[in-house]
């Protein structure tokens, strides 16, 4: 019997899969503690669903180790692994109640049927769903699909809770309110949850780490804060957020862009490249005394206004276009053309260190 | 009460666009039933109805009848749904050639497919030389002229009946249900008892019905591969108003028959209310 302290609850080694040609996961390496919530974010086609397919035994890994709190896991079957997993369309039983749904799962560990219904029932209250367990799944929304979905899927106490975009087909405001439905039973139980979305909001309000997939392989895995402020590659810090890029050659001041911009910087790099998040350039009428290192003239190109926040294109003297996203106000809103300041704090700009495969080039 | 008007006024509408299709059924199928009941009226009223009841031959014959026709239908669905699982599981070019092998029998003419039954059967045919080649017997044994030849036959022509419904309700199940079910700790058995026979049960009994009350009423394969010995009520029929010239007796037969096909469809209709009971449209989530 391992030591359960001390060994993850998913462990993960050089997992491969590909179908026929196609190598949806590539050497993939992965370790999620016990109660963490793990989010695996990623364009589409990246190999979210096959990760998670495979975690929960629905497919066999060409190569590499699965391990499930310490237990060699990598060929065994799917209901030999104690997970619940809640799929992309619900897949509740049409044919039975909602009540029988939530039972499934215990009647097929061999419980009384009296028990499973107690069990099933305060499973449902949990969703706050206890007086629907007559219905059958399509007299219930969506939403109310989804948390069937859910209490089936932890009503028998899994090891794992695994969620395949959820909360896709839901809008935007029920969306929100089943996040943090979910967020509370993985809290509560704490259960460790690996939660699949394409949903870059969602990834940073739900999760403890953030698991950034692309074409099969994990480029970063790290806290929200980490990945969005200190993305390892410019197709993470594309993927999260918006994003200033910003190349040149590197001088002793800084890095100097072809339009001749001057980027000075808090920490020294060498790879031609920063990054500068929109919400971190100031954009001011007169130049502000004695503030930022940083300090350009430009023409607002663009204004686009999104309720809370207003995002301007700003045209910086000598050529390059920057994405400046400021606090709505409207007493101070510029105008298409107006000349503006905007300034830069050195610790916002951000090296952005260039991928492997670019720096091989 | 402009309301109401619109809506009789568009009922007629529909009555007057389907008028054409109810003349065609009740000149063409309605008239002539009507006219054979009032045929197994004539001389001694219902007496005809009193003499095939309590006739044993006859009562014998209806039971026969059933009897095959439940072999028959019992056969083809242990045949069939195993083959619509695996069809369902097929490429879509598998599909293709798998609903083509399927169908041929369909395309072909019974008849063709019975004179083809009697050439497998027969004394001289390649079963026979097989069952002596391989040493199972030593003579050519009688195949064809038995109730085997006949139940064979009828297996092979229902089976597309029982085979499409079946292979229709199965590749609507979402296939998510069935990891679902997996994941959830389900067994390959519970699986099957659980998910997939209550969610085709209705395609099942779609099938059952047609292959039931189809073999109720066939001649052609009793009468050719039956050699005689197989007696069915479609051949007392043919043989009280071919022969005897009774055509009272067979009307009276014909409405017997057709009593029983009227029960077996209310009986799968009860069937299919009792075991879909509150859901909303089982099969298409
Ligand atoms: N059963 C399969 N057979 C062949 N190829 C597959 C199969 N399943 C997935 N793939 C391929 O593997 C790759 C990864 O697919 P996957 O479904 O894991 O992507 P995803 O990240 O879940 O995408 P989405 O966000 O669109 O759901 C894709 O190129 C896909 O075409
Ligand atoms: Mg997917």
């Amino acid at each position: 019997m391992p030591d359960l302290r001390n060994t993850s609850a998913l462990k993960l080694e050089n997992i491969r899969k590909s179908f026929g040609r196609v190598d949806a996961l590539s050497s993939i390496n992965l370790e999620v503690s016990a109660g963490e919530f793990l989010t695996i974010l990623g364009p589409s086609g990246s190999g979210k669903t096959t990760l998670l397919r495979l975690i929960a035994g629905f497919v066999m890994p060409d190569s590499g180790k699965l391990a499930i709190f310490g237990h060699d896991m990598t060929m065994a079957s799917a209901g030999k692994r104690q997970i619940g997993m809640v799929f992309q369309h619900y897949a509740l039983f049409p044919h039975l109640t909602v009540l029988e749904n939530v039972m499934f799962p215990l009647e097929m560990r061999k419980h009384s049927r009296r028990e499973a219904a107690e069990k099933a029932s305060s499973a449902l209250a949990a969703v706050r769903l206890e007086s629907f367990g007559d219905r059958y799944p399509k007299q219930l929304s969506g939403g109310q699909q989804q948390r069937v979905a859910l209490a089936r899927a932890v009503v028998f106490e899994p090891k794992l809770l695994l969620l395949d975009e959820p909360f896709s087909a839901l809008d935007r405001r029920l969306r929100e309110s089943m996040q943090r439905e979910v967020k509370q039973l993985q809290a509560s139980l704490n259960l460790t949850t690996i939660f699949i979305t394409h949903d870059q909001e969602e990834a940073l309000v739900m999760s403890d780490r953030i698991a950034i997939i692309d074409r099969g392989t994990i480029q970063q895995l790290g806290s929200p804060n980490e990945i969005y402020y200190h993305p390892q590659s410019i197709t993470v810090a594309q993927f999260i957020g918006e994003s200033n890029i910003l190349e040149g050659t590197e001088t002793p001041e800084g890095l100097r862009t072809a339009s001749g911009m001057l980027l000075r910087r808090a920490s020294p790099s060498n790879s031609g490249r920063i990054l500068v998040r929109p919400e971190a350039i100031r954009i001011t009428r007169e130049p502000a005394a004695g503030a930022a290192a940083n300090q350009f003239k430009g023409k607002i190109a663009s204004r686009t206004f999104v309720g809370g926040f207003t995002i301007y294109q700003v045209n910086v003297q000598g050529g390059d276009t920057l994405t400046v996203r400021c606090l709505a106000d409207e007493e101070t809103m510029f105008e298409a053309s107006q000349e503006v300041n905007l300034s830069i704090r050195e610790a916002d700009c951000r090296p952005l260190p260039r991928d492997a495969k670019e720096a091989r080039v | 009460m402009n309301l109401r008007l619109q809506a009789i006024k568009a009922q007629a509408g529909a009555l007057a666009l389907v008028s054409p299709a109810l003349a065609l059924l009740g000149l063409l199928f309605f008239y002539p039933i009507v006219l054979l009941f009032f045929t197994t009226l004539e001389g001694d009223n219902i007496g005809n109805y009193a003499k095939v009841v309590s006739s044993g031959t006859s009562m014998q014959v209806f039971f026969n009848t059933l009897r095959i026709a439940v072999i028959v239908t019992v056969v083809d669905l242990l045949l069939a749904y195993p083959l619509a699982v695996y069809i369902s599981g097929l490429s879509p070019t598998g599909k293709a050639i798998a609903f083509f092998l399927v169908l041929i029998p369909l395309w072909t003419s019974q008849l063709v497919r019975t004179y083809a039954w009697m050439v497998l059967l027969g004394r001289q045919g390649p079963i026979n030389n097989i069952l002596v080649w391989l040493g199972v017997i030593d003579a050519p044994i009688r195949l064809a002229n038995s109730e085997f030849a006949v139940v064979a036959g009828m297996t092979h022509i229902m089976l597309p009946y029982m085979l499409l419904p079946i292979y229709n309700s199965i590749s609507k199940i979402d296939h998510s249900l069935f990891d679902a079910a997996k994941g959830l700790g389900a067994g390959a058995l519970s699986t099957f008892t659980r998910v997939l026979v209550p969610l085709s049960i209705q395609g099942v009994l779609a099938g059952v019905s047609l292959v039931l009350v189809l073999s109720l009423g066939v001649f052609i394969m009793p009468a050719l591969l039956g050699g005689g010995r197989v007696p069915v009520i479609a051949l007392l029929i043919e043989q009280q108003a071919g022969s005897f010239l009774n055509w009272a007796m067979a009307g009276t037969l014909s409405a017997v028959l057709m009593v029983i096909v009227m029960i077996t469809f209310l009986v799968i209709k009860f069937l299919t209310r009792m075991f879909v009971r509150g859901r909303i449209d089982v099969a298409s989530t």
